[in-house]
């Protein structure tokens, strides 16, 4: 049986999260859309999915993945694709479910090509039988090969930069199946990293590649969904942008960092999807001209980005944390710290002692709760890695931010310029193409 | 007139054939082919057919669903088919069989596709949405103080897709930008040819259209837009990617045989209603006056409520229940006010949409309690930004990847609680938020507004209170007890929550005006100046304010009296006529059946059913209707012609509330016939843009308008709301509605135009009078 499937406490966690999201969200469906046919087609699809998920996170034979994985993407088309269950003759195929096959058959295509390299080359049929056999011969080429693959497999199926644009479109569907396809299905692709984690343990090139891949889609995602005007697709962005957080901790080999992530980010995702109609009263008022002026965007940021390298530079000195991985996510904590003191700062009706109090509080418990989750996940879920940041990857997340900072805050023609770029392009994603629109 | 004043005549004009959109945070009920009022209901539907491309009348499908469910007689289908083409439905006998499913919607109709919009579509909305935001983005558009046009010129010069030089080269004025945009096109064009611009996009040019006539919204304060910028930059977007507007919509058939069934329909009802009316209003003609209950001495309590249909079913209880005598009064109590809840900065119209506020109301605590209401407004603000800031860091850089990552800690304890145990989460969360904020007793403060430029002085207090007394005839003989009753709804996680509100105060609560009111009622100027013109209120007569829940049916009374025991009765007898409404009310569910669960369940897409299946308007004593189980399908307003010798409340009610219920009764119907049209679709597949509206489908689309088809629809094939043109009964002379008539000719149209029917219960004559069209009246049968 264990040459069939894997049970250890990864992959239990991962079913586990799945299990109670379908629970949760079919539950959820079930009241929100009563009477309605779309409700049958949706649970008729979400049952199969979650069990197919299900058993791609548990297997260990390559056999079983492969069946797995295919009936994973057929009943995500079907559930992406269940509000246009009529079953009129004019039933027409919407772009959402022609661009999810589309990519989807990309990427299983990159599995098997993946899969069959294992077979043909190495001769082993279970992952397990893969890890023991790629820990003896490190360096074996066809591993490289084959981890390049499952590489490919991997980001096109989480939506990493360009293939996102089915996760986009996806919102088209309903809001049960929503939650779900962007909780689970979106960044399923980070359990099949971790799953084969130890294919790139040596390959640096490989971690490299991810590591800049991923840190442009974080970009370029988390630009896109700050102008980004209706929530689905705010979301949805969301989504892609944490997908590639988690394969960016997968690429200086937080693989626990990653998986924790995966799960905590499930939630969230879920959460905000089924809440999404209260976002109408989350109500906001009109800036007003003057207080445009006031908040001088370029010197908060820059005199916040370089509070940050100060913090960082006294904590490396003084500690003896080395430039490591665990930095990176220190750098992460602080960063949020920083965010969040900087709204607290704006909070006019406190004195501005507590405000300070409050900023700095902030600012030291921040990453310290951040690290000490990571720290606890880190020992409930230990993945043998070999955690890698180097000075060129920090200076590559500095260059992308700095970039963003002189885009945003600078005023009249870059900005302007900048604010149509991305609204263009958050906007094209969604809109059919018109050489290929189909008349009513 | 020079040029610039028949452009701005020709887009005025243009402008009407969209009907305005409300935000969705304040829903309001029109008629979405109010443009089409001054024509016949008929023609209207297939005018509106051929621009909108929807249907007007309900299809086979739905009549026959309606005749199976016994909701339309044979006999007067039968009559309808020959009085109007002459011939008997070869249809009716395959109709006595049981209904068979067939010509069934399909969900993809329902949530229409976007595949129509053009490339101009898209790349308007793009604009558009961005500007008209109401805070969805963390990157806001620039230049929006500009306005929208000075804003799109300033970015589009960048766009790819536009000609840079062309923008640079268009006037800074958008009427100028018009007039050269529409150089080439003939005079006699024009106006057509901005019409079908409009028409294009009815959701978004409605929205615009709404906000470009609110002066006072905040948004359009901060960021003005008007039709005209719309229109300049439609027209420049389709010139520069050489898009020649065209129509599309190939018109939905409105064919005779459907108009009959509808008809039969209605006059099946309206036959059934009288018939129930005619013996209680002959009956009442020969006893006096004095016997009625509105004159008797023993009653407890009068209770005044909103002329909502869903107050009919507790009224009918309450009375039940004890000696009471209801009211009924259009829900914002006759005051047309803003107002201001404490501790918010923002005030909300609570009157009709069609009337403008003339007075601002805030709440504020009482004297003696200024001290702690200062510690309070430190509670909410903090409160209220913790939230805001949350909200921040979930879409800022790093802070969202951190954010994500703790608030996903605690995410599987609230979904579980939210999904699984909803009424819990409510009221630990109700608990938890009033143990950190300690709610502050509060009132409405009238003495305030005196400071505002607005006055609101006791003659003007008196002047509303009288006005609001006598439309509902109530000038004496008051009981020891008056309360005024408004309404809301209460839903967790329903964007259409304002629907379900009060639609005589805009969307709103109408506790506020309920409170005012009361305060207003209690003031002894007020009563003193009241008593001089003939309304004498005994000193002993107390107003209270109450707010009744119609998801819950709970009735919240604002001050409390426990020392008065009519008050500790009349207490006791309102939890017993809420709990027998709540049931009966709730028969219309599947489930859950109890309206507490509805209320506090994420996932509940009909918390209640709302104003569905209404159709009609009784205007009248409450001894016509009284022990009448009228199913919560009437709006019942109180009137006593007797007292209303110049005809003005019966002039303020049609003029009122008859248009809001008529607002309602279009909203309602069209929803229902022609969802995909006119209506919002599936809640499941909707999607919240810039926080004003809801589109289908994705992003790129129209922002939809109406109710969502949970609204109307029992299951996707199944219709809940009867779509039925309201039927207005009014207890006056026949004269006295003439003269009403004669003084608002923009009402009789909507009579003589068949969009809404008028019986008279004539109470001189002692007959029933059906109204035709142009004056004729007809005897009833």
């Amino acid at each position: 049986m264990s040459n069939f499937i894997l049970i250890n406490s990864v992959s239990a966690l991962v079913v586990s999260v799945i299990f109670f999201l379908s629970l949760t969200i079919s539950t959820f469906a079930f009241r929100y859309m009563r009477g309605q046919s779309v409700l049958k087609a949706f649970l008729k699809n979400l049952i199969p999915l979650s069990l197919s998920l299900g058993l791609l996170t548990i297997s260990n034979h390559l056999a079983l993945l492969a069946i797995a994985w295919m009936l994973s993407v057929f009943f995500l088309v079907r559930t992406i694709e269940h509000t246009n269950s009529s079953k009129s003759p004019e039933k027409q195929e919407s772009l959402a479910s022609l661009e999810t096959k589309k990519n989807l058959t990309k990427s299983t295509l990159f599995l098997f090509l993946s899969l069959g390299i294992f077979i043909k080359f190495i001769g082993a049929w279970t992952i397990t039988d893969l890890e023991m056999v790629a820990l003896s011969s490190p360096g074996n080429w066809q591993y490289s090969l084959a981890g390049l693959f499952l590489l490919l497999a991997s980001t096109i199926s989480c939506g990493l930069f360009p293939f996102h644009r089915w996760i986009l479109l996806s919102t088209e569907s309903s809001t049960p199946a929503c939650a779900f396809v962007h909780a689970v299905c979106a960044p399923i692709g980070i359990i099949a990293l971790i799953r084969f984690h130890w294919l790139f343990a040596d390959s640096q090139f490989l971690q490299s590649a991810i590591f800049i891949w991923t840190s442009l889609s974080v970009f370029l995602f988390g630009i896109k969904s700050l102008v980004r005007v209706d929530i689905k697709t705010t979301l949805a962005y969301s989504t892609l942008t944490q997908t590639a957080f988690m394969m960016l901790a997968c690429s200086i080999g937080l693989y626990s960092v990653a998986l924790s992530h995966f799960c905590l980010h499930a939630f969230f995702k879920a959460f905000q999807f089924l809440n999404a109609p209260s976002t109408l009263f989350q109500s906001k008022q009109p800036k007003t001209p003057s207080q445009t002026k006031k908040i001088n965007s370029l010197i908060i940021g820059v005199a916040f980005l370089l509070l940050c390298m100060v913090i960082l530079w006294i904590i490396t000195r003084q500690s003896s944390i080395n430039l490591g991985s665990e930095l990176f996510l220190l750098l992460m904590g602080v960063l949020s710290g920083l965010e969040a003191g900087k709204n607290i700062l704006n909070w006019n009706h406190l004195s501005l002692a507590t405000r300070l109090l409050l900023t700095l509080s902030i600012l030291i418990l921040s990453p310290a709760i951040y690290a000490a989750t990571i720290w606890l996940i880190n020992h409930v879920l230990p993945i043998q890695t070999n955690p890698i940041f180097s000075s060129i990857h920090l200076i590559i997340v500095v260059t992308l931010v700095m970039v963003w900072f002189v885009f945003f805050c600078s005023k009249h023609y870059l900005h302007r310029k900048f604010y149509l770029k991305v609204l263009d392009h958050s906007f094209s994603s969604l809109s059919p193409s018109f050489k290929v629109m189909r008349k009513p | 007139m020079s040029s610039k004043d028949i452009l701005t005549n020709q887009i005025e004009r243009a402008s009407d054939f969209i009907a305005p959109v409300p935000p969705l945070k304040s829903f309001s009920s029109t008629n979405p082919l109010a443009c089409f009022e001054s024509l016949s209901f008929f023609e209207a539907i297939k005018r509106a057919s051929s621009l909108f491309g929807g249907r007007g009348l309900p299809s086979r499908f739905i009549s026959e669903q309606a005749f199976s469910r016994k909701k339309v007689c044979p006999e007067i289908l039968k009559k309808t088919f020959e009085h109007r083409l002459q011939l008997i439905p070869k249809s009716l006998e395959h109709l006595e069989q049981p209904f068979h499913k067939k010509d069934t919607l399909n969900p993809s109709q329902i949530s229409s596709t976007q595949s129509h919009l053009s490339k101009a579509d898209y790349t308007i909305i793009k604009y558009l949405a961005a500007f008209l935001d109401e805070g969805q983005s963390s990157w806001e558009m620039p230049d929006r103080e500009l306005g929208f046009y000075k804003c799109w010129k300033s970015l589009a010069a960048y766009d790819k897709a536009l000609s840079s030089s062309f923008i640079q080269n268009l006037p800074s004025d958008p009427l100028d930008a018009i007039e050269l945009l529409l150089k080439e096109t003939s005079e006699e064009q024009r106006e057509e040819k901005l019409k079908a611009h409009l028409i294009a996009l009815p959701g978004w040019a409605g929205f615009v259209k709404w906000r470009s006539s609110q002066i006072d919204y905040l948004w359009q304060k901060a960021y003005p837009i008007t039709i005209a910028d719309y229109l300049a930059v439609r027209l420049a977007t389709c010139k520069m990617l050489g898009h020649e507007f065209f129509q599309e919509h190939s018109p939905v058939k409105a064919c005779l045989e459907e108009l009959c069934w509808l008809e039969s329909w209605e006059m099946t009802y309206r036959s059934q209603l009288l018939k129930n009316l005619k013996l209680k209003f002959q009956t009442k003609l020969l006893e006096n006056d004095s016997q009625e209950i509105g004159k008797d001495f023993t009653i407890k309590a009068q209770l005044i409520f909103c002329i909502d249909a869903r107050s009919e079913v507790i009224r009918r209880h309450i009375e039940k229940v004890g000696l009471y005598e209801t009211l009924g009064c259009a829900g914002f109590f006759s005051l047309p006010m803003k107002f201001t809840a404490f501790g918010s900065k923002k005030s909300t119209s609570h009157c009709p949409s069609f009337v403008s506020p003339k007075f601002q109301i805030s709440e504020l605590p009482s004297k003696n309690q200024i001290d702690k209401a200062h510690s309070y407004l430190k509670r909410l603000a903090t409160y209220k930004t913790i939230k805001k800031t949350l909200r921040k860091l979930k879409a800022q850089g790093a802070a969202s990847f951190v954010s994500t990552f703790l608030m996903g800690l605690v995410m599987p304890i609230l979904l579980t609680w939210k999904t699984f145990l909803p009424q819990k989460t409510k009221a630990i969360t109700k608990r938890i938020k009033s143990f950190l904020l300690q709610p502050l007793p509060l009132a409405p403060d009238l003495h305030s507004c005196s400071k505002s430029s607005l006055d609101f002085t006791i003659e003007e207090q008196s002047f509303y209170a009288e006005s609001m007394l006598k439309n509902i005839g109530l000038t004496s003989n008051f009981a020891p007890l008056v309360i005024l009753c408004g309404h809301r709804s209460e839903s967790v996680n329903n964007s259409y929550a304002s629907a379900f509100n009060c639609g005589a105060c805009g969307g709103n609560h109408g506790g506020p005006n309920a409170r005012v009111m009361s305060s207003i009622c209690n003031h002894k100027e007020v009563r003193s100046l009241l008593r001089a013109r003939g309304i004498n209120i005994p000193d002993h007569t107390r107003f209270i304010a109450a707010e009744h829940n119609t998801t819950t049916d709970e009735i919240e009374l604002f001050s409390s009296f426990e020392n008065d025991e009519n008050y500790r009765i009349l207490k006791a007898d309102l939890k017993k006529a809420s709990l027998a409404s709540n049931i009966e009310r709730s028969q219309y569910f599947e489930k859950p059946k109890n309206g507490f669960q509805r209320s506090s369940d994420w996932a509940e897409p009909r918390p209640e059913w709302g104003l569905a299946r209404h159709a009609s308007l009784i205007i009248g004593k409450r001894s016509l209707t009284k022990s009448i189980d009228l199913e919560g399908r009437s709006f019942l307003h109180s009137y006593d012609w007797t007292l209303d010798s110049n005809e003005k409340s019966l002039e303020s009610i049609l003029t009122g509330s008859f248009m809001v219920v008529f607002g309602i009764n279009m909203q309602y119907y069209f929803s229902t016939i022609d969802n995909a049209t006119y209506g919002s679709g599936l809640k499941a597949t909707q999607n919240i843009v810039s926080k004003i509206g809801v589109v289908q489908s994705g992003c790129p689309g129209d922002l939809r308008r109406g109710l969502p088809l949970e609204a109307v629809m029992l299951k996707e094939n199944t219709f809940f709301h009867e779509p039925l043109r309201l039927t207005t009964i009014i207890q006056a002379p026949v004269q006295k509605i003439e003269e009403v008539f004669r003084r608002n000719p923009s009402v009789q149209r909507l009579f003589d135009n068949q969009w809404a029917f008028l019986v008279a219960l004539d109470p001189i004559s002692g007959r029933i009078f059906s109204y035709k069209e142009k004056g004729v009246w007809e005897k009833f049968e």
